[in-house]
C-alpha cells in the first residue's frame, strides 16, 4: 500500500519536506535515514565492534572509579531509556549513581518509576529539586518570549545535575540515555539552548530571582568539561537496544508502568510535545520516534503515517493544569498562542563564543570531553534560519 | 519620481535595480539642480555615520536637502545608515545629524558580546502603527538587516515598527514627512520591493 499525501515522503522512513534541512536521494531516502546509517556505521551499534568499545569504556569506568563510592552516574526521568540504563549499568558490573533533576512537573507515574526502579536494585539517588515557583517563573518567561525552547531549562539543568553529583563523588563518568536507533537525531538550526539563553529569556521576562536553578553557565561547562573533564557516554550508541524489550523487562522485573508515549514522563514535556510545538510552532516531533520504528521495522510505514497524522493524545485536564500552575487566563493564553512566534537567534546566547573557540571545542569532542554532536550543532554559524 | 541622493556613499545601483523591478522611475543624482526639482528623495547609506555627513556637509546639498524635506515636506525615506543620518546624531561619530527627526543613534551593546554584533541577516518586524508606508507588511514580514548601530526614538509615535535582537529597537521610523528604515529594501526581496512599492505611492 502506498501513502498518500501531498508531501514528499522519504521512501524508507516517515520524514517528509516539512523536516528542515531534509533532502532524497535519487532513490527517494531522506539525509536523516542515511545519518542513521552512518552513525551505525561509524559506532559500529549493536555488532562486534560496537560491542567492543563499549566495553573498553565499561573497563576503563570501573578502573577510573576503584575505591570510590560510584563509578558513574546515570540521569533517571521514570522514562524507559533512563531507567534501562540504570539495569544495564549494574548488568556490566557498574555501580551507578542515580541522578534526578525535578523541575516539579513531574507526573506521579513518574517519580513512582524512579523509586521503584532504584528501589527495586538498591541504586542511590542525587536529586535537585528546584523551588516549585522559580520553576513555574523560568517557564513562564520562555511562554511569555513565545520562543520554541520551553523545555530547555530542563534539559540543560539535568545536564548540570549530573554534573554536580559527578563531581562531588568525584566521578568521570556520566551515562545517557539517548539512542540515535529509537530517537533519530533532531535536525540542526531550528532550536537551540545554552545557560546565557535561559538566563537572558528569564531575566527579560521572568518575575522572580533566579536562586535554585542549577544553571550552567559557559564557566560551570567549562569548569565540568575542562578542569574536571567529566566524560558523557551514551551505551545505546553502540548496543544493540529495543526500547520495547526494556520496556517489557522494567514492568515484569520492578512494576514499572508505561505513561503512554516517548516523552510524556513529565507534564510540561506533554504540554510541550502535545500542545506547545504543534499548535503554535507547526511542529509535531512524533515523528522522530514513528520514523525510527518504520526504520527498526517495528512498523509499517504506513501505520506509522496514519499515526503521524492523527492529532496527538492529550491528557484532558493537563492544559488546565498549565494555564493554573502559570497563572494565565484563558484569554492570555490564547493571545500568547496566536502571536507570532519569536526565534533564539533574537536573544543573547553563547552561540558567538561557541562558534569563536571551535578549534577548541573539536579538540574537546575528540577526547569526548564534550559531546561530538555538540561540536558540529554548536560551533558552527546557523544557515537559512 | 524618487530622487536617489548621491552624497558619495551607499549601494546606490542596488537601489535603483530594485526601482526598475518595480517600475518605479527613478534616477541617481547629486546636482543641486535636480534635488530641488524631486518629488521625493530617497537617502542611502553605508559606512560610517561621521564620514556621511562631512560627505553632506561638503557636497553643499545640506541646505536644498533641508529646504525639501523641512519646508517642501516632501516624502524621504533614508535607509541604513541613511536612516541613522536622519536622526540627532550618533555615538558612532560626533557630527550633528540631520536632525529631521527627534531621535538618537546608539551602539549595540550587549552584556559580554553575547549577541553578535553587527545584527545581520534577515529578521521580522513588528508594526507599532498604522502607515501607508507598512500597506501589506506585517509580523511575518522579513527583512535583511547589517547594522551594528541603531536607532531610537523620542517620540513612540514615531516608531512605525520595531524588530526584536535582544531588546526592541526601531527598525521602521516615520515623523510627518520623513520616514526611515533600519534594513536594507533593496537587498529584502519581496518584502523590500513592497516597502519602495508603498513609498513611491505616498
Amino acid at each position: 500500500m502506498a501513502i498518500e499525501s501531498k508531501y514528499k515522503i522519504c521512501t524508507r522512513c516517515i520524514y517528509d519536506e516539512r523536516v528542515s534541512s531534509i533532502s532524497f536521494d535519487e532513490n527517494g531516502v531522506c539525509n536523516y535515514c542515511h545519518q542513521v546509517d552512518m552513525l551505525v556505521k561509524e559506532y559500529g551499534t549493536g555488532q562486534q565492534k560496537g560491542m567492543d568499545t563499549l566495553n573498553g569504556i565499561v573497563t576503563e569506568i570501573k578502573k577510573a572509579g576503584k575505591h570510590k563510592k560510584y563509578d558513574c552516574v546515570v540521569g533517571v526521568s521514570g522514562g524507559t531509556d533512563s531507567s534501562y540504563m540504570v539495569y544495564w549499568a549494574l548488568k556490566n558490573g557498574l555501580r551507578p549513581l542515580a541522578v534526578h533533576y525535578d523541575n516539579t512537573w513531574n507526573t506521579a507515574i513518574a517519580t513512582e518509576n524512579i523509586r521503584k526502579v532504584l528501589q527495586h536494585w538498591n541504586v542511590d539517588l542525587y536529586t535537585h529539586v528546584i523551588d516549585n515557583k522559580e520553576s513555574d517563573d523560568i517557564f513562564k518567561s520562555f511562554f511569555e518570549a513565545g520562543v520554541a525552547e520551553i523545555e530547555a531549562a530542563t534539559d540543560l539543568a539535568l545536564a548540570e545535575t549530573m554534573y554536580r553529583a559527578a563531581a562531588e563523588y568525584k566521578v568521570k563518568y556520566v551515562l545517557e540515555g539517548h539512542s540515535f536507533v529509537t530517537e533519530g537525531i533532531s535536525p540542526l538550526g531550528k532550536n537551540y539552548f545554552d545557560g546565557k539563553y535561559i538566563q537572558a529569556i528569564h531575566k527579560k521576562y521572568g518575575k522572580k530571582k533566579m536562586n535554585s536553578y542549577p544553571l550552567m553557565s559557559f564557566y560551570q561547562f567549562m569548569k565540568w568539561t575542562v578542569f574536571y573533564k567529566i566524560r558523557k557516554i551514551r551505551p545505546y550508541w553502540y548496543m544493540q537496544y529495543s526500547k520495547e524489550d526494556a520496556m517489557a523487562f522494567l514492568k515484569k522485573e520492578c512494576g514499572w508502568a508505561y505513561y503512554g508515549g516517548h516523552h510524556l514522563e513529565n507534564r510540561m514535556t506533554a504540554f510541550f510535545h502535545g500542545i506547545y510545538a504543534p499548535q503554535k510552532f507547526n511542529s509535531d516531533y512524533r515523528n522522530n520516534t514513528l520514523s525510527a520504528l518504520v526504520r527498526n521495522g517495528k512498523m509499517s510505514r504506513e501505520d506509522a503515517w496514519i499515526e503521524y497524522n492523527t492529532p496527538p493524545k492529550i491528557e484532558p485536564e493537563l492544559l488546565g493544569y498549565f494555564k493554573k500552575r502559570l497563572g494565565l487566563s484563558d484569554t492570555q493564553y490564547d493571545d500568547k498562542m496566536r502571536e507570532k512566534p519569536n526565534f533564539w537567534w533574537q536573544f543573547p546566547t553563547y552561540k558567538k563564543r561557541f562558534e569563536l573557540l571551535r578549534p577548541a571545542f573539536f579538540i574537546l569532542a575528540k577526547a569526548n570531553l564534550v559531546p561530538m554532536s555538540f561540536y558540529l550543532k554548536y560551533c558552527f554559524p546557523v544557515k537559512n534560519k | 519620481m524618487i530622487t536617489i541622493v548621491n552624497y558619495g556613499m551607499g549601494n546606490l545601483g542596488s537601489v535603483l535595480n530594485m526601482f526598475k523591478r518595480i517600475g518605479v522611475e527613478a534616477i541617481i543624482s547629486n546636482s543641486i539642480r535636480d534635488i530641488e526639482k524631486a518629488e521625493k528623495l530617497l537617502l542611502p547609506g553605508v559606512g560610517a555615520f561621521d564620514a556621511a555627513m562631512e560627505l553632506i556637509n561638503k557636497s553643499g546639498l545640506l541646505p536644498v536637502l533641508n529646504h525639501k524635506a523641512t519646508e517642501e515636506k516632501i516624502p524621504v525615506l533614508g535607509i541604513c545608515l541613511g536612516m541613522q543620518l536622519l536622526t540627532n546624531g550618533s555615538t558612532e561619530g560626533v557630527l550633528n545629524g540631520l536632525q529631521w527627526i527627534d531621535a538618537d543613534t546608539k551602539k549595540f551593546e550587549f552584556a559580554n558580546n553575547d549577541m553578535k554584533v553587527p545584527h545581520m541577516g534577515w529578521n521580522f518586524i513588528q508594526p507599532q502603527n498604522t502607515s501607508p508606508l507598512l500597506e501589506e507588511l506585517n509580523n511575518e514580514s522579513k527583512f535583511y538587516f547589517v547594522h551594528s548601530y541603531y536607532v531610537q526614538c523620542k517620540n513612540e509615535n514615531d516608531v512605525l515598527a520595531t524588530t526584536l535582537y535582544g531588546d526592541r529597537f526601531h527598525a521602521i521610523i516615520n515623523h510627518q514627512n520623513i520616514f526611515g528604515a533600519q534594513f536594507h529594501p533593496e537587498k529584502s526581496h519581496k518584502y523590500g520591493m513592497q516597502l519602495l512599492t508603498n513609498f513611491s505611492k505616498i
